[in-house]
Protein backbone atom coordinates (compact mmCIF):
# COMPACT_ATOMS: atom_id res chain seq x y z
CA UNK A 1 0.00 0.00 0.00
CA UNK A 2 1.41 3.33 -0.84
CA UNK A 3 1.71 5.67 2.05
CA UNK A 4 -0.70 8.01 1.46
CA UNK A 5 -3.31 5.27 0.84
CA UNK A 6 -2.23 3.85 4.03
CA UNK A 7 -2.74 6.88 5.92
CA UNK A 8 -6.19 7.89 4.09
CA UNK A 9 -6.60 4.27 4.89
CA UNK A 10 -6.15 4.79 8.83
CA UNK A 11 -8.13 7.87 8.43
CA UNK A 12 -11.37 6.22 7.31
CA UNK A 13 -10.54 3.14 9.88
CA UNK A 14 -11.08 6.22 12.89
CA UNK A 15 -13.65 7.60 11.01
CA UNK A 16 -15.69 4.53 11.95
CA UNK A 17 -13.97 3.76 15.09
CA UNK A 18 -14.91 6.80 16.31
CA UNK A 19 -18.86 6.92 15.48
CA UNK A 20 -19.36 3.54 17.20
CA UNK A 21 -17.25 4.69 20.35
CA UNK A 22 -19.63 7.96 20.40
CA UNK A 23 -22.39 5.86 19.96
CA UNK A 24 -22.10 3.19 22.53
CA UNK A 25 -19.66 6.01 25.17
CA UNK A 26 -16.70 3.14 24.66
CA UNK A 27 -14.28 5.98 23.25
CA UNK A 28 -13.37 3.66 19.99
CA UNK A 29 -10.18 2.42 21.34
CA UNK A 30 -11.24 -0.84 21.94
CA UNK A 31 -11.89 -1.39 17.82
CA UNK A 32 -8.66 0.89 17.51
CA UNK A 33 -5.70 -1.26 18.74
CA UNK A 34 -6.43 -4.88 17.33
CA UNK A 35 -7.35 -3.20 14.00
CA UNK A 36 -3.88 -1.14 13.96
CA UNK A 37 -1.75 -3.38 15.24
CA UNK A 38 -3.66 -6.85 13.15
CA UNK A 39 -4.77 -5.10 9.70
CA UNK A 40 -1.83 -2.20 9.44
CA UNK A 41 0.89 -3.45 10.92
CA UNK A 42 1.65 -1.05 13.59
CA UNK A 43 3.14 -1.84 16.79
CA UNK A 44 1.87 -2.45 19.72
CA UNK A 45 2.95 0.69 21.50
CA UNK A 46 2.35 3.23 18.71
CA UNK A 47 -1.30 1.52 18.37
CA UNK A 48 -2.18 2.03 21.88
CA UNK A 49 -0.62 5.46 22.09
CA UNK A 50 -2.86 6.57 18.90
CA UNK A 51 -5.49 4.71 20.85
CA UNK A 52 -5.04 6.64 24.19
CA UNK A 53 -5.26 10.16 22.40
CA UNK A 54 -8.20 8.94 19.72
CA UNK A 55 -10.15 8.55 23.08
CA UNK A 56 -9.50 11.83 24.20
CA UNK A 57 -10.31 12.97 20.21
CA UNK A 58 -13.54 11.31 20.83
CA UNK A 59 -14.62 12.39 24.42
CA UNK A 60 -13.92 16.20 23.06
CA UNK A 61 -15.66 15.89 20.36
CA UNK A 62 -18.78 13.93 21.29
CA UNK A 63 -18.34 15.77 25.30
CA UNK A 64 -18.86 18.86 23.80
CA UNK A 65 -22.04 17.53 21.44
CA UNK A 66 -23.56 16.15 24.37
CA UNK A 67 -23.42 18.25 26.79
CA UNK A 68 -25.12 20.84 24.43
CA UNK A 69 -27.82 18.29 23.77
CA UNK A 70 -28.47 18.31 27.88
CA UNK A 71 -27.09 14.38 27.86
CA UNK A 72 -24.35 14.50 29.32
CA UNK A 73 -24.85 14.93 32.89
CA UNK A 74 -21.68 16.77 34.54
CA UNK A 75 -22.89 16.76 37.94
CA UNK A 76 -22.99 12.69 37.64
CA UNK A 77 -19.49 12.57 35.12
CA UNK A 78 -17.26 14.86 37.71
CA UNK A 79 -19.21 12.84 41.17
CA UNK A 80 -17.87 9.45 39.73
CA UNK A 81 -14.58 10.83 38.08
CA UNK A 82 -13.45 10.83 41.59
CA UNK A 83 -13.77 7.00 41.59
CA UNK A 84 -12.14 6.91 38.38
CA UNK A 85 -9.16 9.11 38.75
CA UNK A 86 -8.87 7.67 41.91
CA UNK A 87 -8.45 4.50 40.89
CA UNK A 88 -6.49 5.11 37.58
CA UNK A 89 -3.91 6.62 39.92
CA UNK A 90 -3.86 3.73 41.82
CA UNK A 91 -4.14 1.16 38.84
CA UNK A 92 -1.06 2.85 37.50
CA UNK A 93 1.02 2.16 40.79
CA UNK A 94 -0.06 -1.08 40.76
CA UNK A 95 1.13 -2.13 37.64
CA UNK A 96 3.56 -5.01 37.86
CA UNK A 97 1.93 -5.94 41.13
CA UNK A 98 -0.92 -7.71 40.36
CA UNK A 99 -0.42 -10.28 37.59
CA UNK A 100 -2.12 -9.00 34.28
CA UNK A 101 -3.76 -12.57 33.92
CA UNK A 102 -5.50 -12.77 37.14
CA UNK A 103 -7.23 -8.85 36.17
CA UNK A 104 -7.91 -10.03 33.00
CA UNK A 105 -9.85 -12.49 34.20
CA UNK A 106 -12.10 -10.87 37.09
CA UNK A 107 -12.49 -8.30 34.32
CA UNK A 108 -13.71 -10.79 31.98
CA UNK A 109 -16.07 -12.44 34.83
CA UNK A 110 -17.50 -9.19 35.41
CA UNK A 111 -18.02 -8.26 31.70
CA UNK A 112 -19.73 -11.06 31.68
CA UNK A 113 -22.18 -10.81 34.72
CA UNK A 114 -22.85 -7.39 33.57
CA UNK A 115 -23.94 -8.80 30.54
CA UNK A 116 -26.06 -11.46 31.71
CA UNK A 117 -28.17 -8.61 33.83
CA UNK A 118 -27.94 -6.43 31.20
CA UNK A 119 -29.90 -8.97 28.77
CA UNK A 120 -32.71 -8.90 30.89
CA UNK A 121 -33.02 -5.51 30.87
CA UNK A 122 -33.42 -5.29 27.15
CA UNK A 123 -36.50 -4.21 26.41
CA UNK A 124 -36.52 -1.40 29.59
CA UNK A 125 -36.66 1.81 27.38
CA UNK A 126 -36.25 3.97 30.46
CA UNK A 127 -35.97 2.71 34.45
CA UNK A 128 -39.49 3.54 35.96
CA UNK A 129 -39.54 5.98 38.79
CA UNK A 130 -36.48 4.65 40.61
CA UNK A 131 -36.45 5.99 44.29
CA UNK A 132 -33.02 8.47 44.47
CA UNK A 133 -30.71 7.08 47.10
CA UNK A 134 -29.72 10.14 49.55
CA UNK A 135 -26.20 10.63 47.88
CA UNK A 136 -28.37 11.30 44.83
CA UNK A 137 -30.34 13.72 46.56
CA UNK A 138 -27.45 14.98 48.34
CA UNK A 139 -25.32 15.42 45.63
CA UNK A 140 -28.44 16.38 42.73
CA UNK A 141 -27.32 13.03 40.94
CA UNK A 142 -30.48 13.74 38.43
CA UNK A 143 -31.66 15.57 35.37
CA UNK A 144 -33.78 15.59 32.43
CA UNK A 145 -33.18 15.44 28.91
CA UNK A 146 -35.82 15.82 25.42
CA UNK A 147 -35.64 12.47 23.54
CA UNK A 148 -35.77 13.07 20.33
CA UNK A 149 -37.11 9.39 19.72
CA UNK A 150 -39.69 9.47 22.55
CA UNK A 151 -40.62 12.95 21.72
CA UNK A 152 -41.28 13.80 25.54
CA UNK A 153 -38.69 15.27 28.56
CA UNK A 154 -37.10 12.30 30.65
CA UNK A 155 -36.80 12.75 34.03
CA UNK A 156 -34.27 10.46 35.56
CA UNK A 157 -32.09 10.57 39.35
CA UNK A 158 -29.51 7.80 40.22
CA UNK A 159 -29.81 5.14 42.72
CA UNK A 160 -27.49 2.72 44.28
CA UNK A 161 -24.71 5.65 44.42
CA UNK A 162 -22.15 4.01 46.53
CA UNK A 163 -22.27 0.37 44.34
CA UNK A 164 -21.93 2.82 41.27
CA UNK A 165 -18.88 4.41 43.03
CA UNK A 166 -17.14 1.38 43.96
CA UNK A 167 -17.69 -0.50 40.35
CA UNK A 168 -16.42 3.35 38.58
CA UNK A 169 -13.26 3.14 40.87
CA UNK A 170 -12.80 -0.62 39.78
CA UNK A 171 -13.53 0.88 36.41
CA UNK A 172 -10.40 3.29 37.04
CA UNK A 173 -8.42 0.58 38.75
CA UNK A 174 -8.50 -1.66 35.35
CA UNK A 175 -7.94 1.13 32.73
CA UNK A 176 -4.48 2.77 34.72
CA UNK A 177 -3.77 -1.03 35.82
CA UNK A 178 -4.20 -2.59 31.90
CA UNK A 179 -4.49 1.21 29.89
CA UNK A 180 -7.74 0.70 28.54
CA UNK A 181 -10.20 3.70 28.72
CA UNK A 182 -12.79 1.16 30.35
CA UNK A 183 -15.59 2.97 28.83
CA UNK A 184 -17.92 -0.43 28.21
CA UNK A 185 -17.49 -0.51 32.44
CA UNK A 186 -18.16 3.25 32.86
CA UNK A 187 -21.60 2.67 30.77
CA UNK A 188 -22.56 -0.82 32.83
CA UNK A 189 -21.59 0.77 35.92
CA UNK A 190 -24.31 4.15 35.18
CA UNK A 191 -26.58 2.02 32.93
CA UNK A 192 -26.79 -0.70 35.02
CA UNK A 193 -26.23 -0.50 39.16
CA UNK A 194 -27.48 3.57 39.03
CA UNK A 195 -30.35 2.77 36.46
CA UNK A 196 -29.41 6.21 34.20
CA UNK A 197 -31.20 5.93 31.09
CA UNK A 198 -28.68 4.55 28.45
CA UNK A 199 -28.79 7.76 26.35
CA UNK A 200 -26.93 9.44 29.49
CA UNK A 201 -24.89 6.51 30.63
CA UNK A 202 -23.25 6.49 27.24
CA UNK A 203 -22.95 10.32 27.23
CA UNK A 204 -21.90 11.03 30.38
CA UNK A 205 -19.33 8.01 30.03
CA UNK A 206 -17.84 9.83 26.70
CA UNK A 207 -17.38 13.31 29.32
CA UNK A 208 -15.30 10.89 31.65
CA UNK A 209 -13.79 8.72 29.46
CA UNK A 210 -11.58 12.17 28.15
CA UNK A 211 -10.34 12.94 31.75
CA UNK A 212 -9.51 9.35 32.66
CA UNK A 213 -7.49 9.31 29.60
CA UNK A 214 -6.17 12.58 29.58
CA UNK A 215 -4.05 10.69 32.91
CA UNK A 216 -3.02 8.01 31.14
CA UNK A 217 -2.02 9.65 27.78
CA UNK A 218 1.22 11.75 29.51
CA UNK A 219 1.98 8.71 31.05
CA UNK A 220 2.20 7.20 27.26
CA UNK A 221 3.99 10.90 25.92
CA UNK A 222 6.52 10.06 28.06
CA UNK A 223 7.67 7.02 27.58
CA UNK A 224 7.69 8.59 23.81
CA UNK A 225 4.72 6.02 22.48
CA UNK A 226 2.46 8.62 20.54
CA UNK A 227 3.95 8.22 17.04
CA UNK A 228 2.98 12.31 15.38
CA UNK A 229 2.55 10.36 12.03
CA UNK A 230 -0.22 7.31 13.39
CA UNK A 231 -1.84 9.69 15.94
CA UNK A 232 -3.08 12.29 13.47
CA UNK A 233 -4.80 10.48 11.18
CA UNK A 234 -6.28 8.42 13.42
CA UNK A 235 -7.36 11.19 15.94
CA UNK A 236 -8.60 13.00 13.18
CA UNK A 237 -10.89 10.53 12.12
CA UNK A 238 -12.18 9.59 15.30
CA UNK A 239 -13.11 13.09 16.26
CA UNK A 240 -15.18 13.10 12.22
CA UNK A 241 -16.64 9.80 13.26
CA UNK A 242 -17.80 11.25 16.81
CA UNK A 243 -19.22 14.04 15.50
CA UNK A 244 -21.33 11.84 12.88
CA UNK A 245 -22.07 9.53 15.66
CA UNK A 246 -23.48 11.71 18.13
CA UNK A 247 -25.84 13.16 15.59
CA UNK A 248 -26.74 8.96 14.69
CA UNK A 249 -27.21 8.90 18.89
CA UNK A 250 -29.73 10.84 20.00
CA UNK A 251 -32.14 9.64 17.38
CA UNK A 252 -32.28 5.94 18.99
CA UNK A 253 -34.23 4.27 21.24
CA UNK A 254 -32.34 3.56 24.77
CA UNK A 255 -33.32 -0.21 23.92
CA UNK A 256 -31.47 -0.51 20.59
CA UNK A 257 -28.30 1.10 22.38
CA UNK A 258 -28.43 -1.51 24.46
CA UNK A 259 -28.97 -4.25 22.01
CA UNK A 260 -25.93 -2.39 19.71
CA UNK A 261 -23.77 -2.25 23.20
CA UNK A 262 -24.83 -6.11 24.53
CA UNK A 263 -22.38 -7.71 21.91
CA UNK A 264 -19.60 -5.25 22.41
CA UNK A 265 -19.68 -6.23 26.16
CA UNK A 266 -20.19 -10.11 25.54
CA UNK A 267 -17.21 -10.48 23.12
CA UNK A 268 -15.03 -8.07 25.53
CA UNK A 269 -16.23 -10.65 28.03
CA UNK A 270 -15.23 -13.71 26.06
CA UNK A 271 -11.67 -12.04 24.78
CA UNK A 272 -10.71 -11.12 28.39
CA UNK A 273 -11.44 -14.69 30.09
CA UNK A 274 -9.98 -16.36 27.11
CA UNK A 275 -6.79 -14.03 28.14
CA UNK A 276 -6.77 -14.59 31.93
CA UNK A 277 -6.52 -18.30 30.92
CA UNK A 278 -3.76 -17.77 28.83
CA UNK A 279 -5.54 -18.37 25.08
CA UNK A 280 -4.45 -15.19 23.27
CA UNK A 281 -8.10 -14.60 21.15
CA UNK A 282 -8.21 -12.89 19.10
CA UNK B 1 -28.22 24.04 29.21
CA UNK B 2 -26.78 26.06 32.81
CA UNK B 3 -23.93 27.65 32.62
CA UNK B 4 -21.32 25.15 33.53
CA UNK B 5 -22.01 22.45 30.40
CA UNK B 6 -22.34 25.47 28.42
CA UNK B 7 -18.61 26.51 29.24
CA UNK B 8 -17.16 23.04 29.62
CA UNK B 9 -18.66 21.97 26.14
CA UNK B 10 -16.98 25.51 24.39
CA UNK B 11 -13.80 24.29 25.99
CA UNK B 12 -13.81 20.64 24.87
CA UNK B 13 -14.99 21.49 21.55
CA UNK B 14 -12.31 24.58 20.43
CA UNK B 15 -9.88 22.31 22.30
CA UNK B 16 -9.97 19.34 20.48
CA UNK B 17 -10.58 21.52 17.53
CA UNK B 18 -7.55 23.53 17.74
CA UNK B 19 -5.33 20.24 18.91
CA UNK B 20 -6.57 18.64 15.82
CA UNK B 21 -5.63 21.48 13.57
CA UNK B 22 -2.27 21.93 14.88
CA UNK B 23 -1.38 18.14 14.50
CA UNK B 24 -2.94 18.21 10.40
CA UNK B 25 -0.86 21.29 10.27
CA UNK B 26 2.19 19.17 11.33
CA UNK B 27 1.74 16.45 8.53
CA UNK B 28 0.94 19.01 6.16
CA UNK B 29 4.36 20.87 7.06
CA UNK B 30 6.26 17.24 7.15
CA UNK B 31 4.64 15.98 3.27
CA UNK B 32 5.77 19.25 1.94
CA UNK B 33 9.56 18.28 3.29
CA UNK B 34 11.61 17.87 -0.09
CA UNK B 35 12.66 14.48 1.99
CA UNK B 36 9.48 13.11 1.64
CA UNK B 37 9.07 11.60 5.20
CA UNK B 38 6.15 9.31 4.54
CA UNK B 39 8.54 6.96 2.51
CA UNK B 40 10.11 6.93 6.45
CA UNK B 41 6.75 6.57 8.02
CA UNK B 42 6.87 3.06 6.32
CA UNK B 43 9.86 2.46 7.68
CA UNK B 44 8.39 3.50 11.11
CA UNK B 45 5.59 1.00 11.55
CA UNK B 46 7.24 -2.02 10.31
CA UNK B 47 10.67 -1.69 12.21
CA UNK B 48 9.64 0.07 15.43
CA UNK B 49 12.94 0.16 17.83
CA UNK B 50 13.28 3.07 20.41
CA UNK B 51 16.75 3.38 18.75
CA UNK B 52 16.58 3.66 15.63
CA UNK B 53 13.71 6.42 15.27
CA UNK B 54 13.81 7.43 11.62
CA UNK B 55 10.88 9.95 12.66
CA UNK B 56 11.13 12.08 15.78
CA UNK B 57 8.87 11.22 18.47
CA UNK B 58 8.51 14.28 21.02
CA UNK B 59 8.71 12.86 24.71
CA UNK B 60 9.04 16.12 26.92
CA UNK B 61 7.64 19.67 26.33
CA UNK B 62 11.47 20.92 26.26
CA UNK B 63 11.58 18.47 22.97
CA UNK B 64 8.96 20.51 21.79
CA UNK B 65 9.62 23.99 22.71
CA UNK B 66 12.87 23.11 21.15
CA UNK B 67 11.42 21.83 17.49
CA UNK B 68 9.25 25.26 17.21
CA UNK B 69 12.73 27.35 18.18
CA UNK B 70 14.70 25.87 15.40
CA UNK B 71 14.49 27.61 11.63
CA UNK B 72 12.74 26.34 9.59
CA UNK B 73 10.10 25.22 12.99
CA UNK B 74 9.92 21.25 12.84
CA UNK B 75 7.12 20.13 11.59
CA UNK B 76 6.35 17.11 14.00
CA UNK B 77 6.94 19.29 17.06
CA UNK B 78 3.46 21.42 15.34
CA UNK B 79 1.60 17.75 15.38
CA UNK B 80 3.49 17.55 19.29
CA UNK B 81 2.21 20.50 20.54
CA UNK B 82 -1.74 19.74 19.41
CA UNK B 83 -1.38 16.17 20.72
CA UNK B 84 -0.14 17.89 24.47
CA UNK B 85 -3.02 20.11 23.40
CA UNK B 86 -5.40 17.40 23.35
CA UNK B 87 -4.40 16.01 26.92
CA UNK B 88 -4.46 18.90 28.29
CA UNK B 89 -8.07 19.48 27.23
CA UNK B 90 -10.11 17.74 29.64
CA UNK B 91 -7.84 19.18 32.27
CA UNK B 92 -9.16 22.48 31.18
CA UNK B 93 -12.62 21.18 31.01
CA UNK B 94 -12.20 20.65 34.45
CA UNK B 95 -10.84 23.67 35.34
CA UNK B 96 -13.43 25.58 34.24
CA UNK B 97 -15.99 23.77 35.66
CA UNK B 98 -14.48 24.66 39.17
CA UNK B 99 -14.52 28.17 38.21
CA UNK B 100 -18.07 27.89 36.69
CA UNK B 101 -19.13 26.31 39.77
CA UNK B 102 -17.12 28.55 42.33
CA UNK B 103 -19.01 31.60 40.42
CA UNK B 104 -22.75 30.11 41.17
CA UNK B 105 -21.82 29.32 44.71
CA UNK B 106 -21.88 25.70 44.62
CA UNK B 107 -19.13 24.31 46.97
CA UNK B 108 -19.64 20.94 47.00
CA UNK B 109 -19.46 20.73 43.01
CA UNK B 110 -16.57 23.07 43.29
CA UNK B 111 -15.04 20.88 46.17
CA UNK B 112 -15.73 17.31 44.31
CA UNK B 113 -14.10 19.27 40.61
CA UNK B 114 -11.35 20.28 42.45
CA UNK B 115 -10.62 16.74 43.72
CA UNK B 116 -10.89 15.60 40.14
CA UNK B 117 -8.26 17.82 38.94
CA UNK B 118 -5.79 17.18 41.51
CA UNK B 119 -5.73 13.74 40.49
CA UNK B 120 -5.28 14.59 37.39
CA UNK B 121 -2.30 16.95 38.40
CA UNK B 122 -0.93 13.80 40.42
CA UNK B 123 -1.22 11.61 37.74
CA UNK B 124 0.82 13.91 35.59
CA UNK B 125 3.41 14.33 38.20
CA UNK B 126 3.57 10.47 38.55
CA UNK B 127 4.01 10.29 34.56
CA UNK B 128 6.82 12.34 34.79
CA UNK B 129 8.53 11.04 37.42
CA UNK B 130 8.43 7.89 35.43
Amino acid sequence: MEPWAFLLALLLTAVVAGGIGAILGLGGGILLVPILTMFYGVSLRYAMGASIISVIATSSGAAAAYLRSGLTNIRIGLFLAMATVGGAILGAGLVGVVPERVLELILGLALAYSAIVTLRQLSLEIPENPPGDALAVRFELGGSYYDERLEREVTYRAVRVRRGFVAMFGAGLLSGLLGIGSGAFKVLAMDHFMRLPMKVSTATSNFMIGITAAASAAIYFRRGDIHPLIVTPVALGVIMGAYLGTRFMTRLRNTTLRKLFLPVVFYLAIAMVLRGLGIRWP
Amino acid sequence: MRHVERVVSRVLLWGGLLSIVAMTLGMGLYAKQPVGGVDVLRLRIVEHSVEDRAVPVFASLDGIAQGLGHRPVDPLAVTALGVVGLFLTPVAGVFVAILSFCSSGDRSYTLIATIVLAGLLLSFALGAAG
